[in-house]
């Protein structure tokens, strides 16, 4: 299982990526986290949520072997955050 | 205001003289007084219509009453906004250099738009400009959310915090001017577009408070946000998008200079803060065809482009390029320097005009 990260957008408009391949005892941890994360409700509100208001905001997708989803950073709450926080530490930061 | 340092009636004298015995007295003399004449128009035409163009029926303050009305809370490291308020308009500096960075850069900004445009604030009725600084944990990045202005304090290895750049603080500002007055989503090419006209005020703004001349400005947007362990000159370059930044870590800027460059991605919200590198460039490129100070002509077409057009929220690059030559028009005439100016810069960016389909001479 490989699950990655990519943040564009910002000020910048600088691209950056983490990714993260959980094997072992490891797995299952990332499994409960993966599920508890809204896939299917952030796909419904996707168009909306990634035009809201403002701007030079992060823009965070999300690719794992079952879902891929794009969110603003507006949206990254709860799990999401918690996920994207876990690859991001686990590749180094 | 423009001030001619020989008058005009010696510029037609010198303007009459034949090059092979003057020199390139002539020729020069024949272009100021083109300026002039261009000079004349725009106030003729500023006369008749006013600059701002205020969408609510409230009343605007009279120019003679302009200033700013700055608010300055502190996130405190958080990400909860708006935080706790530390400096409002008329306080003392707090001492603390994110906070007073924010608050002088607000000023230069609100300055501009009131003294070069007749502008009071983002909406034109003298709305408070709201910020907040200190947000995060090492945040590295600067926004506006809909409401306020946001600054990070940055990585301290790649970023600097954001509010050590006017042209930052300007480019936020201007996202909130953007969003009053026009209908511009922020996706794709009308994103690109939002993005390009905060970086070229940024600019401008910039330009303005160091009275620089197109020649004589460096045409970087964020030329203090990187530390010094970061090889590169800025964000962004509008001189030379591609150019700012070759980092080990970062990479190269991928910004493209010309449509032959055009970046076709759903990352960035369709490239919004890469593609934006063609407008950015275009203006750069008429800025510097006229020379001078830039708020003074190019800068206009721009501002006009902005409050006036009624740009659609899908605006691809051609309906803004069109847009900005028609307000070059109703400024400066159709045929003036200004307005051949904008068109050939669109013209070398690969942007195309309505009615245009070859290279001017």
């Amino acid at each position: 299982m490989r699950i990655e990260v990519t943040r564009s957008g910002g000020f910048a408009g600088m691209r950056r990526s983490w990714s993260v391949q959980p094997k072992g005892p490891d797995e299952h941890r990332w499994c409960r986290l993966l599920d508890a994360c809204p896939w299917d409700e952030a796909e419904e509100s996707r168009p909306g949520a990634v035009g809201s208001p403002g701007a030079d905001r992060f823009v965070y997708a999300i690719e794992t072997p079952e879902h891929s989803i794009t969110l603003p950073e507006s949206s990254l709450v709860g799990p999401w955050r918690e996920l994207v926080e876990w690859v991001q530490a686990s590749d180094g930061g | 205001m423009t001030h001619f340092i020989v008058p005009p009636h010696l510029l037609r004298r010198i303007a009459a003289l034949d090059e092979e015995s003057a020199g390139p007295a002539p020729t020069a003399a024949r272009r100021a007084l083109r300026e002039i004449d261009d000079l004349h128009r725009f106030r003729v035409a500023a006369a008749k219509e006013p600059t701002v163009r205020p969408r609510s029926a409230v009343a605007a303050r009279s120019p003679g009453l302009l200033a700013p009305s700055r608010r300055i809370s502190d996130a405190q490291c958080t990400e909860s906004l708006p935080g706790v308020l530390v400096r409002a308009e008329g306080q003392d500096p707090t001492g603390d250099p994110a906070v007073d960075e924010a608050y002088e850069h607000l000023g230069d900004t609100y300055r501009y738009f009131a003294e070069v445009h007749g502008r009071d604030s983002m909406d034109g009725l003298g709305m408070p400009l709201p910020a907040t600084v200190h947000y995060g944990v090492r945040y590295e990045n600067a926004f506006w959310d809909g409401t306020r202005m946001v600054f990070g304090d940055g990585d301290g290895v790649i970023f600097n915090r954001f509010t050590a750049s006017l042209s930052v603080v300007a480019h936020e500002l201007v996202h909130g001017m953007t969003q009053f007055v026009t209908q511009l989503s922020y996706h794709g090419q009308a994103g690109a577009i939002h993005e390009s006209v905060s970086d070229v005020f940024g600019a401008l703004v910039e330009q303005y408070s160091r009275s620089q001349t197109a020649g004589q400005a460096h045409w970087l947007i964020g030329a203090e946000l990187f530390t010094p362990r970061v090889s590169g000159a800025a964000i962004r370059s509008m001189a030379a998008p591609g150019t700012a930044y070759d980092d080990e870590r970062l990479g190269r800027d991928p910004q493209p200079a010309t449509m032959d460059g055009y970046l076709d991605t759903e990352e960035d919200s369709g490239g919004v803060h890469l593609n934006s590198g063609i407008p950015n460039h275009a203006f750069y490129r008429a800025a510097v065809a006229l020379g001078g100070y830039v708020w003074e002509h190019v800068g206009r077409v721009w501002y006009d482009t902005v409050t006036v057009a009624d740009l659609p929220s899908d605006c691809s690059f051609s309906l803004f390029a069109e847009a900005t030559r028609t307000a070059a028009e109703r400024r400066f005439g159709s045929g003036s320097a200004v307005t051949s100016a904008v068109e050939q810069a669109w013209d070398e960016v690969g942007v195309r005009l309505p009615g245009r389909s070859q290279v001017l001479s």
